[in-house]
């Protein structure tokens, strides 16, 4: 009940904010997809056969002076697990403070991003969310507070975050009172080169010892990733490699990315996506990870990308001998549209 | 993964033969810069016919992002890149190279009926910012302001916030227009107006202002005593070749510079 009186507050604040604002940013993307699912290639056990929307983001940001504006996300899911099979859940509500006496710094506080990876600015080469998102190591918001700016010269970014831990998804008593420290720091040695890593820790018997017992099992956790990104002309290749600990159990993993982009070698605007997973969940266990392999095509109908059609196949292998592998073939659509009201 | 590879190989060499990319060359960006692009681009395609060039406006900033993300193969811009850019260009594999091409002085206009013909700096701020909402406190007539600003995506809005409002808040009611000309136009129609353009859009249906007693003019800028002068800019990935490299050696030229200055504007020598 108290983090939706909390959310409410945000909410009802941020439409307030917006409407005295000097200058109003809007922006809303829908994705919506076929998906058909099945089990076996060669026997086409047909396990998921449907056309839903699986986001569709609703974004107001306030300017509310040259220092201070706020963001406000709305995140509309059509799945099986929404209400009638719908829902509506905030995704980002906070206010971004600039003109600190570090230059090019700002400080968000509120429903925030999570800048953890890759995870914040993740633009889905394909329909599949990135690494730590799929596995659930991080969730893509939390509430809490972060400090982030720019290095010099445009050298790197950084940022310092105190969040909840317990992403956005999580309410009333799921929610614990201790804190998660974050780091994630990125740099760009040379153009087009981006190296990077993020910490993120978290002791559940930080603030509250007493209660660990009664309402968290999992008291320690520790999660980092280290990524290499390179960008040039055409070519995009990105590999991350991530690692996350509760209590003492580790889980590692890594995920690689290739896309190429023809709009750079020729008047056709398509990319071509490649992407390889491998996730093992408890590295003592055996037969409990998976990899995912997914090849894919974007057709960009406008330069600035406010229509994408993205068609792609996609198969999950499991080391349990038992599992059987899934395989998906996705057709999405996806587009968006902002405007500025002043 | 060697069929994958040699899959896409075999796609791209196909297609980059049916569809082979075209050598035109591409800008956008600042409102400011374009009357200059244009002009050149005119006289630089009438010497190289095989040459295409296509400008576009949108905005400084508009034209920077579009050379971050590889849109355009030139960025106009009548401001300095932000560190910003500079991090999501570096980022994108784009190495941001800064040609300066030309000077401007922001020159501060209104209604040619309107008495006044000077101003400082503070007297501007305390105008843009809603302290000041009448004319006669000027020693004008008894007459409203009307605040006329270009719009965020502008290099001119971030040159003028930054040197005359010193990021101060703009009056809630400022109209905030797209374009030098859209602002010419409100300017001329509206005798309560004031508004800042580029030189180069300076004509006799608007008054410049003097600004702290000093004529935005080609000399003033030279000698630095006119206060809200600036650069104008062309962005490009890496130090410009080929087409492109040619293109901004004209701009560069005796010829280029020439066209800078009939246009308005002031030249580098």
């Amino acid at each position: 009940m108290k983090s939706k009186r909390i959310t409410l507050f945000l909410i009802l604040s941020l439409l307030f904010l917006s409407v005295i604002a000097g200058e109003t940013k809007y922006k809303f993307e829908i994705w919506s997809r076929y998906q058909a699912s099945f089990l076996n290639e060669n026997e086409f056990e047909l396990t998921k056969n449907q056309i839903y929307s699986p986001r569709g983001y609703f974004t107001v940001e306030p300017k509310l002076s040259d220092y201070i504006k706020g963001r406000f996300t709305l995140d509309f899911v059509s799945s099986e697990n929404g209400v009638d099979g719908a829902s509506v859940r905030l995704k980002y509500a906070y206010l971004d403070f600039s003109n600190l006496p570090i230059k090019n710094s700002n400080i968000n506080f509120g429903l925030i991003k999570n800048y953890f990876g890759t995870i914040y600015d993740y633009d889905y080469p394909v329909y599949e969310t990135e690494l730590s998102d799929k596995e659930k190591v991080v969730k893509s918001a939390d509430y809490g507070l972060s400090f982030n700016g720019l290095l010099p010269a445009g050298f790197g970014f950084y940022a310092f975050s105190v969040m909840n831990g317990e992403g956005y998804k999580k309410t009333d008593s799921k929610v614990d009172l201790n804190p998660a420290f974050l780091v994630n720091v990125r740099l760009i040695p040379i153009t087009g080169l981006t190296v990077g890593g993020s910490f993120l820790y978290e002791d559940k018997t930080l603030l509250s010892p007493e209660s660990v017992d009664s309402l968290i099992s999992d008291s320690l956790r520790m999660a980092y990733v280290g990524l290499v990104k390179f960008k040039f002309n055409f070519l995009s290749i990105s590999f991350e490699y991530l690692s996350n600990r509760i209590d003492s159990v580790f889980s590692a993993g890594y995920s690689f990315i290739g896309v190429i982009n023809s709009d750079r070698l020729i008047d056709i605007p398509v990319e071509l996506v490649g992407r390889y997973d491998s996730w093992d969940k408890n590295l003592d266990a055996t037969d409990d990870g998976h990899k995912r392999i997914i090849a894919g095509t974007n057709l960009n109908f406008f330069k600035d990308k406010g229509v994408i059609m993205q068609l792609s196949y996609d198969r999950t292998m499991y080391e349990d001998t038992t599992k059987t592998d899934v395989n998906n073939v996705v057709f999405q659509m996806k587009w968006k549209f902002s405007n500025t009201i002043n | 993964m060697k069929k994958f590879l040699t899959l896409i190989l075999t796609f791209l060499t196909v297609f980059s033969f049916v569809f082979p990319k075209s050598n035109d060359i591409t800008m956008s960006g600042s409102t400011t810069v374009f009357p200059i692009s244009q002009k050149a681009a005119e006289v630089f395609m009438d010497k190289n016919p095989s040459i295409n060039i296509t400008v576009r406006g949108g905005g400084s900033g508009v034209g920077i992002s579009n050379l971050i993300e590889g849109k355009v193969d030139i960025a106009n811009s009548s401001r300095k890149i932000k560190d910003k850019e500079v991090y999501q260009a570096k980022e994108n594999g784009v190495n941001v190279y800064e040609t300066v091409i030309a000077n401007d002085a922001l020159s501060i206009v209104v209604h040619p009926s309107n008495p006044v013909s000077e101003i400082d700096l503070k007297t501007l701020k305390n105008i843009y910012t809603g302290k000041i909402k009448n004319w006669k406190e000027l020693g004008g007539n008894d007459m409203s302001i009307v605040v006329v600003s270009r719009d965020v995506s502008s290099g001119t809005f971030e040159v003028f916030n930054e040197k005359v409002l010193e990021k101060a808040k703009y009056r809630e009611d400022a109209l905030l227009l797209a374009s030098n000309n859209a602002i010419l136009s409100t300017v001329k129609d509206t005798p309560g107006a004031i508004g800042y353009i580029g030189l180069g859009f300076v004509n006799e249906n608007v008054k410049a202002l003097k600004v702290e007693g000093v004529y935005p003019s080609k000399e003033s800028v030279n000698n630095k005593t006119y206060k809200i002068a600036r650069s104008l800019y062309l962005y490009t990935n890496g130090k410009p070749k080929g087409n492109i490299g040619k293109f901004i050696d004209f701009i560069l030229s005796d010829e280029g510079q020439k066209i800078v200055e009939e246009i308005g504007y002031i030249p580098l020598r």
